[in-house]
Order: C-alpha cells, then sequence, then structure tokens
C-alpha cells in the first residue's frame, strides 16, 4: 500500500505543479495597498510579490541606505535629474530637492536636514531610510536582525471626494493649509470663485441666500487696531458703504474687528477682519435676500458660521476641504487665453509665491509679485521681424544704452541664454528708481510667432538672497504649445484691438494720423501704440525707454486760461488723481507760433515707483482743444529722450484752423 | 492499478485543458486573442480623463457643467498617460479614472497641439502600462479595437471593433493618418487602436471627426506617438526642425496619385535657415537627404528624423536644373 500511496501523491503535487504554474502571481496586497521588501546585501526587491532587481541596499554607520529609483517608481513618484546636478522628486503636492553628497535637502523650497547624507550609487542615488520614512505617507519597518526592510504604502492617494470638479462642497467646513484658516460651511454649498493663489474664496450658498468671501491681504505691518480705525476714517475705501456697526474686539481669541454694513447692492453685509502672521484676514457674509445686517446677527446659524473661523487649520483634518492651491511651496499662474466659447490656449503659465499677486493685468501683460518694488511681469507681443532672439536682445541693448540716463542705469550683463526651453538673450541692469536701487533682470524668447518679454524687479540690496527662489521661479516658466493652430491670427487681431503694436516694421519716422479728432503727428516705427477704449485718446510709449506720448481731444475749450483745465482732460485728471504729483509750471507760452498752456509736474510716487516729469501742451483748434502730453521717468531722462519727444511735439499739427 | 490510471488520465485531461483556461502571455505564443481577451488584456491600461474646463471669463459646453472628458493610455508603470491634447488642453483640474474606478489627480507634463497629443502623469505605481505595436505589420482590412469613454463618463473603457480601411489618410492633416471604421465618440479621443495582439497601434482623435462621414475614424499612428513621446521625454516637447518657407504639392499629390513633381517653395521667410541656404521661391524640393518628397506629409514625416541645429541635403529643380543645397534647420520660431 504505501509505495502506491506515494506515487499517487507525486503525481497529484505534479498536477497542482502544473495549474499552478499558469496562475498569474497573486498580489500580496489589495490595489490600493502597496507592500516593499528589500534585504541589505540583496538585489531583489519585491513589490507586490513582483521581483525587481535592484542596486544592493547596504548599512553605513547607523544608517540604511536604499535605492531611490525603483523604490519611488513603485510609488509613482517623478524623479528628475537636473542639470545643475540635484534630483528634484515630484509627489503629490510636494516636491523634493537632493543634493548629492549633502545631507541639506529641500522640501517644497524649505531646507531640511537627513542625519546622513545622501549617496550617488552605481546605479541611481542611494538614500537613508530616513527620507523615505519622512516624507512619503508610508510606514517602514527595519529588522537589524536579518537586514530585511518594509515599506508599506497604505492610502496611494486616490482621490475619495470627487466633488471639487463640479466645486461643490461635500466636507462641513472649508480650509486654506497654506494660510491656515478654517470656517464652518452649510451643506450644499458651492464654490463660485478663487484665486490662483487661493487668497481669495468666494462660497455661494444659494438654498440659504448667503455667500461666504474670505480674502487675504497682507497686513504691511498694519495692526488690527490700526486697520479697524483706517476703516472708520475711510469706509467708502474698504467697504463701498457706512457701517451701521463697527466693533474693535480684542478681548476675545483671536481679536478681530467686525463691521455691519448694507452694500451698494442692498444686501446685508457682516465683516470681520483678523491680524495674524502679518496677514489681515477678511471674513464676509452677505446675506443676500436680506438688507439689514441685523438680520444676520440675530441668526444664531448664521452666527454659528461667523464664530467658527479659525486660524489654526495645518491641513489633515477630514472634515475639511482645503481649498490651498500650493503645490511645493508655490502657486501656479496661468494665462489661459480664451478665443470663443469652446476653444482657449494657454499662452503660458509661470508659478510663483503663494503671497504675491496680480498687481497690475492688462490684454498682453501681467505684473505678479508683492507691488512696484518686487515682481515678474510677463509680455506677450507681436513676433517682430528678426528670427533670431539674439539680434534682437542685442539691438534692445544698444538702445537701453542710448536711452537710460547713465546716472541712474548700470548694466550687470547682457547674454544669450535659454528660458522655458527655448533660446533667450537676457539683460541685467542695476536701476535707480527715486532713493532705491532695484535690479532688472530682461529676458526675451520667441515662440509660437511671437515675442515673450519677461522682467524680473527686485530691491538691490537684498537679490542675492533672493535670488536662488527667483531662479526657481523662472524655471517654472512654460510657453504653451500652439503648434498646428491658427492662434497668432487670433492675436494679432485681438491685440490691434485691446494691446499695442509697433507702429512700423521698419525703424525710420512714421506719420500717424487721427481724421476723426483732426491731428497728426510723426514718430519712430519702433513706438509703439495702445489700443484705447475712449475714441478721444491715443497713446504711444517707447519699447526702448520709460517715455510715453498721450493726446487727448475734448470739444474746443473757450480759453486755455481756465482755471480747472486740468479737470477738462479726463486722462490729465486720472492720472494726477493717482500719482503723487507737485505742479511746477503753469503759465502761457508761445510755441509753434501759437499759445499754448504749458503745465508740468514733478511725479514722486514711491509706491507706483514712478519719478519723473510730465508735461502737458494744451492748445485749441477749430473743433477741439488737444491735451498732448508726454511722460519722461528720470530713468530715461536723457538728450536722446528730451530729442525724441520733443521732435514728437514739434511735428503734432492740428488741422482744419 | 485503476486508481493510478484515473490519476494519470485526470492529469493528461487537465493537461488538454490548459491552453483553454490560460491567457495573457502564454496565449500570445499560440496567435492572436479573441476579441474578449484583447479587451480584457488592454482595458487595465486605459483609463478615463475627466477635468474641470478653464473658463477664463467664458464657460466651456455649459450643459456639461463645465465639464470635459476623454480617454487615455498607460504607457509606463509609474503612471505616464499619453491621450490627445484637445482633450486636456482645456482642462483645469485633471482627474484620471483606471480601469478600477480609483481616480487620481494628473498634472499636465507636455503637449503638442500639431500631433494633438500630450502626456499626463499620477502619481501611481505598479500600473499596468500597453504594449505598442509595430506600424510595419499593421496592414488594410485587419481587424482592430477602439476602447475609450464614448459619450458619457460612465460608459468608459467601452470597446467598439472594426478593420483597418486605410493607411497613410490625411485629413485637414499635414500627418500620417491610420483610417478605421470602428464606431468612436467624442470621449474615445485618446483611447488606443488596438489590433488583435493587444497592442496598441494608435491612438484615436475624434478632431478629425468633423468630417462626419460614417464609418470612418482616425487614429494617429503608433510610430508618430513613439516619436512624440521619446521628444516629450528628452525635451519636454517637439523639437520640430524649422526650414522657413511656405510650400506646396502638385495637383496630382493633392488627388493622391503618383507624381514626383516634389514641393514647390512659394515663400521663402527673411532670415529663415532656407534663406541662409539659398533656396529660393518657386524652387521644387525633390529629396531631403536621399528620400522623395511630394507630399506634405511626406515631407513633414521626414522631418521627424531632424532636430533643430541638424543639417540636411536638399536636392531641388530650379530653372530646370538639379542642384543640391545643404540646410541647416533652426527652431521654430
Amino acid at each position: 500500500m504505501k509505495p502506491l500511496k506515494y506515487k499517487s501523491l507525486v503525481v497529484f503535487v505534479l498536477i497542482v505543479a502544473v495549474l499552478t504554474a499558469y496562475l498569474p502571481a497573486a498580489a500580496a496586497g489589495s490595489d490600493d495597498i502597496l507592500s516593499i521588501e528589500l534585504t541589505v546585501g540583496s538585489e531583489i526587491m519585491k513589490a507586490n510579490g513582483a521581483v525587481i532587481r535592484v542596486e544592493k541596499p547596504h548599512v553605513s554607520g547607523n544608517t540604511v541606505y536604499l535605492p531611490l529609483d525603483p523604490i519611488l517608481e513603485c510609488f509613482g513618484a517623478e524623479i528628475v535629474y537636473t542639470s545643475k546636478g540635484t534630483v528634484e522628486i515630484i509627489y503629490r503636492e510636494d516636491l523634493i530637492e537632493l543634493i548629492p553628497g549633502s545631507s541639506e535637502y529641500y522640501l517644497n523650497l524649505k531646507k531640511k536636514q537627513l542625519v546622513s547624507a545622501v549617496r550617488q550609487g552605481l546605479k541611481g542615488l542611494m538614500v537613508p531610510l530616513e527620507l523615505i520614512t519622512e516624507n512619503f505617507d508610508v510606514r517602514t519597518e527595519y529588522n537589524p536582525a536579518n537586514g530585511k526592510i518594509q515599506i508599506i504604502m497604505e492610502d496611494d492617494g486616490a482621490l475619495t471626494d470627487l466633488s471639487f470638479l463640479t466645486d461643490s462642497i461635500t466636507k462641513p467646513a472649508v480650509g486654506n493649509s497654506y494660510f491656515n484658516w478654517r470656517v464652518n460651511v452649510p451643506s450644499s454649498s458651492r464654490i463660485i470663485d478663487i484665486s490662483f493663489n487661493s487668497r481669495y474664496v468666494c462660497i455661494l450658498n444659494s438654498y440659504r441666500g448667503i455667500a461666504i468671501e474670505i480674502e487675504v491681504l497682507p497686513a504691511d505691518g498694519k495692526t488690527l487696531e490700526e486697520y479697524y480705525n483706517s476703516v472708520i476714517e475711510d469706509p467708502e475705501s474698504y467697504l463701498y458703504s457706512e457701517p451701521s456697526e463697527a466693533l474693535l474686539r480684542q478681548d476675545v481669541v483671536p481679536a478681530y474687528a467686525e463691521f455691519q454694513y448694507t452694500n451698494p447692492d442692498y444686501e446685508a453685509v457682516l465683516e470681520r477682519a483678523f491680524v495674524k502672521d502679518n496677514y489681515i484676514y477678511i471674513l464676509r457674509l452677505t446675506y443676500y435676500i436680506e438688507t439689514d445686517p441685523e438680520t444676520i446677527t440675530e441668526n444664531s446659524y448664521l452666527m454659528g458660521i461667523i464664530n467658527s473661523f479659525s486660524l489654526d487649520y495645518t491641513g489633515n483634518d477630514r472634515t475639511v476641504q482645503n481649498l490651498s492651491t500650493v503645490e511645493y511651496g508655490l502657486v501656479k499662474f496661468e494665462n489661459y487665453f480664451v478665443l470663443d466659447a469652446t476653444t482657449g490656449y494657454t499662452l503660458w503659465e509661470i508659478s510663483v509665491l503663494p503671497e504675491w499677486d496680480v498687481v497690475e493685468q492688462s490684454f498682453n501683460y501681467i505684473f505678479l509679485g508683492t507691488g512696484r518694488k518686487e515682481y515678474i511681469s510677463i509680455y506677450v507681443l507681436e513676433g517682430p521681424s528678426e528670427t533670431d532672439v539674439a539680434a534682437y536682445g542685442r539691438h534692445m541693448l544698444s538702445n537701453y544704452e542710448k536711452y537710460m540716463n547713465p546716472g541712474l542705469y548700470k548694466l550687470i550683463s547682457a547674454e544669450e541664454g535659454s528660458l522655458a526651453g527655448y533660446k533667450s538673450y537676457n539683460i541685467m541692469y542695476r536701476l535707480t528708481v527715486g532713493d532705491s536701487e532695484y535690479i532688472y533682470d530682461d529676458r526675451f524668447v520667441f515662440a509660437n510667432g511671437l515675442m515673450y518679454n519677461l522682467t524680473v524687479k527686485a530691491p538691490a540690496e537684498s537679490y542675492e538672497e533672493k535670488s536662488a527662489v527667483i531662479d526657481n521661479l523662472l524655471e517654472t516658466f512654460r510657453i504653451g504649445d500652439l503648434s498646428g493652430t491658427d492662434f497668432k491670427d487670433y492675436f494679432e487681431f485681438y491685440n490691434s484691438m485691446f494691446g499695442s503694436r509697433r507702429l512700423a516694421s521698419s525703424d525710420r519716422i512714421v506719420p500717424y494720423q487721427d481724421r476723426n479728432y483732426k491731428w497728426s503727428l510723426r514718430l519712430p516705427g519702433y513706438w509703439m501704440s495702445y489700443a484705447s477704449f475712449l475714441n478721444n485718446v491715443k497713446a504711444f510709449s517707447s519699447p526702448y525707454a520709460h517715455i510715453e506720448v498721450a493726446v487727448e481731444a475734448v470739444p474746443a475749450l473757450k480759453s486755455i486760461e481756465n482755471e480747472d483745465i486740468e479737470k477738462q482732460f479726463t486722462i490729465l485728471s486720472i492720472f494726477l488723481d493717482n500719482f503723487e504729483n507737485v505742479k511746477t509750471v503753469d503759465k502761457i507760452v508761445k510755441e509753434k507760433d501759437e499759445n499754448v498752456r504749458l503745465l508740468v509736474y514733478r511725479i514722486e510716487d514711491e509706491e507706483e515707483q514712478l519719478f519723473g516729469e510730465l508735461k502737458c501742451r494744451i492748445v485749441t483748434g477749430n473743433e477741439y482743444s488737444y491735451c498732448f502730453m508726454t511722460l519722461v521717468s528720470d530713468s530715461s531722462n536723457t538728450s536722446a529722450t528730451t530729442e525724441e519727444v520733443e521732435n514728437i511735439w514739434a511735428s503734432f499739427t492740428v488741422s482744419g484752423r | 492499478m485503476r486508481i493510478k490510471l484515473k490519476i494519470t488520465a485526470i492529469f493528461l485531461l487537465l493537461a488538454m485543458m490548459l491552453p483553454t483556461i490560460t491567457y495573457g502571455s502564454n496565449a500570445a505564443k499560440v496567435g492572436e486573442y479573441s476579441v474578449t481577451d484583447v479587451v480584457k488584456k488592454v482595458s487595465p491600461s486605459v483609463v478615463g480623463i475627466i477635468g474641470k474646463a478653464k473658463t477664463g471669463d467664458t464657460v466651456i459646453d455649459s450643459s456639461a457643467d463645465g465639464l470635459l472628458f476623454g480617454t487615455g493610455v498607460i504607457i509606463k508603470p509609474n503612471g505616464y498617460i499619453i491621450t490627445n491634447a484637445h482633450v486636456v488642453r482645456n482642462m483645469e483640474k485633471i482627474v484620471v479614472v483606471l480601469s478600477n474606478s480609483r481616480a487620481y489627480q494628473a498634472r499636465l507634463k507636455a503637449l503638442d497641439n500639431m500631433y494633438d497629443l500630450a502626456l499626463i502623469k499620477i502619481d501611481k505605481g505598479m500600473l499596468p502600462a500597453a504594449t505598442f505595436g509595430d506600424m510595419g505589420s499593421v496592414e488594410v482590412g485587419e481587424t482592430v479595437v477602439a476602447i475609450g469613454t464614448p459619450l458619457s463618463f460612465s460608459l468608459r473603457n467601452s470597446a467598439t471593433m472594426g478593420i483597418i480601411s486605410g493607411i497613410n489618410r490625411s485629413v485637414d492633416s499635414e500627418f500620417r493618418l491610420i483610417q478605421s471604421d470602428v464606431a468612436i465618440n467624442k470621449g474615445n479621443s485618446g483611447g488606443p487602436l488596438v489590433n488583435m495582439k493587444g497592442e496598441v497601434i494608435g491612438i484615436t482623435s475624434t478632431k478629425y471627426m468633423g468630417y462626419g462621414i460614417e464609418g470612418m475614424s482616425f487614429s494617429i499612428p503608433i510610430d508618430t506617438v513613439q516619436y512624440v513621446i521619446s521628444h516629450f521625454e528628452k525635451y519636454g516637447k517637439v523639437m520640430r526642425p524649422w526650414l522657413g518657407v511656405r510650400m506646396s504639392e502638385s495637383l496630382l499629390a493633392t488627388y493622391g496619385l503618383p507624381t514626383d513633381e516634389g514641393l514647390t517653395i512659394n515663400e521663402v521667410v527673411p532670415g529663415s535657415p532656407a534663406e541662409k541656404a539659398g533656396l529660393m521661391e518657386d524652387d521644387r524640393i525633390l529629396e531631403v537627404d536621399g528620400v522623395s518628397v511630394n507630399t506634405i506629409i511626406d515631407y513633414n514625416e521626414c522631418m521627424k528624423k531632424y532636430l533643430p541645429g541638424d543639417t540636411a541635403q536638399f536636392t531641388i529643380m530650379r530653372a530646370g536644373n538639379i542642384i543640391k543645397v545643404s540646410v541647416v534647420f533652426s527652431q521654430v520660431p
């Protein structure tokens, strides 16, 4: 009996072996759990049972070193070996930058420290186990007795809440983990607006008739009390209304200033302001089905929302929907050009610091930064006739040298480079504006048949310490792909209506005529003309210097000697209202054989960073009176620019007299 | 003895059954798959892509609550996915849904409008990457399957079957396309066209659906897809060599008739590589480095071999004479 049993057993085992040889390898865990096993001294790594050959993990001192690339491949992280010798890891919202041979590394631009340095192995980087444990959402175990290392990832980042696709809010609260605020929201609320840097959020709940806005503004050193006083002194500027109630509560935590008012749309509003870490936080609840703000204060549910606002949210709270748009320590700004209801194109995108905001924006340019003293500006212009950006850049440089004030301008460097994968020409210079010095870093790139001009401006005294951050931002600049599209034609069309364009393809002097308002002048062809929404105003500027010319025509004035003549011209009066100025000359002079009212203003506006001279010449024709304005900034105050603007004035002619 | 025979018989029976109960790589050894097998093999590599439409100040397709969707193909186990450019170009937040219904946030890595291809990335590893086929072995008449997300996201990973109707097709396109009669709809864009070995031979693009004739759909051939992917990986974009001319093909070429007339230069851009090389209006380009070019497609397919900065010898006809001109390509301005 025994021999038969043995043989049947062998056959049985053979059958099972044959059958199981065709079964697919069973996973060690389910789809969402990743289990990685390594052993010190062994080139075998198992990931959910699949065998992968890797560089052998080893122990050095007390540090266990693991091969980085194959582990991160299993995580699904992105690894980039940069040209500057560092290694970047992009994984979910984090950007990690490793420096081979160093125990320092950067997580979302912030410096961190490992116990031991990252090493260059034979096939890639070898990293301390600590790096994996500290920066990825995994459990790690190391058994020194048998050298086994296990890495378990239980959360593979799968999204459980896709409500953001429809902007609906499914959690009882929303927050911003970067700016640390959170507030309860009613169910069935929707996000209807969020700025690129998530510093402004607007949530609507149409069932309850309320809108909740949260705004994060730079405090610029202001205390809560100072902010409160500012609002009381000038409520129109802050609230667009007079408050019916104003409170300063410094006896509570967090302290706040509260304003109750009816807005210009006759809606009840309760607004609270908080100050923390050099930010002012505005929480604004608009009860748009009511007019009297007391209907908010008497509503315990709405007051519950207001009182739920806090400034201690740092993320990782399942009851809070995180609205922060910060990724890798930066926020992305995308210049998305909408052509029609179904088509749009990305012209460019860049990532900037979350503290930055839109300083100024128009059809074909944008300034992103903290203000006029620190920003990145990006202009998109119609492509020039040159195809070589270096030749174009050198031409720009020669004109900077000609038109910039040598007492205020100093060239630092001019060279060919690259930007966003395209050849660029870079001009860096120092410029004195007012009492301070600034560094300007001008970059010119041709792409998509267009010219991209990117300029970084920063105070000279702090430029060196900020240069690493600025370099990081410039590296995030991307130009959108417009190949195979007619976008260039669309852009030129829209630019002619809303943007600016060269007067002529050549640099020679060309005539410009306004037949409607019966005037003409002559300017160099390289000057730019600006589209204006006001038919009676035409504006021009030089691309090589900070000089501008504008002509505004109004129905003929009875006299150019009016005391309030400035108010007769819209552009002039708006300019004087918005820029700090002092009138230095106001007289009638004889120029070009006619009486001219000459007004000269010294402009010194630190906040707007404009220092220079505005000269207005007012003349009258048969039907219209004209204000011919020239603005020359100090940085461009040279004999060449003076001659250029005077020549333009000399060519200005009123027809039909 | 009886028991021994029984066990042996069972063993032999099972051994005979094995080819019919196995699938995957073992079945490839015995020839092509059934349609069911193809779908089972490839479907895990096919993803649905859904995203919120970018708005600027305009709502795109407000009837769909501002949501756009399409299809993609996993090309690497660590989360790289290829799809059409027009699928993701207008998406603000891109979400990828795998065949097991798990969803992940994606980011756009590279995009090319001319080839209508885009590369996106999810942070998820150990994914089943699709296998690419060889364009050289694609034949008119062979059976193909398209997998995608036809009309609604709830229909994702739907499969339709048809045949290859033509290769070397062009529809308002300057590049070669595969024509087939598989039924596709808008959301199929970015999805795979698969042969009966379970290999991806094309990426479906409904960009060309405007031609609206039933039974005609077009896919970007896999060799073009691979070319674009390699550029995305190396350069972050497609590095096109630029000559700097406007040219046209002969009338015979336009009608798809055989010709060796070449391409006529209608305009030379000032400052371009063409001007620097001495090419002139009315020159006819006959060959590039010995390769005949008689259609715009021929020229564009030929240009895939070059990068900006490369040199090529152009054989041109000028005033009845054949001359050779060396051109150094530059980057598209």
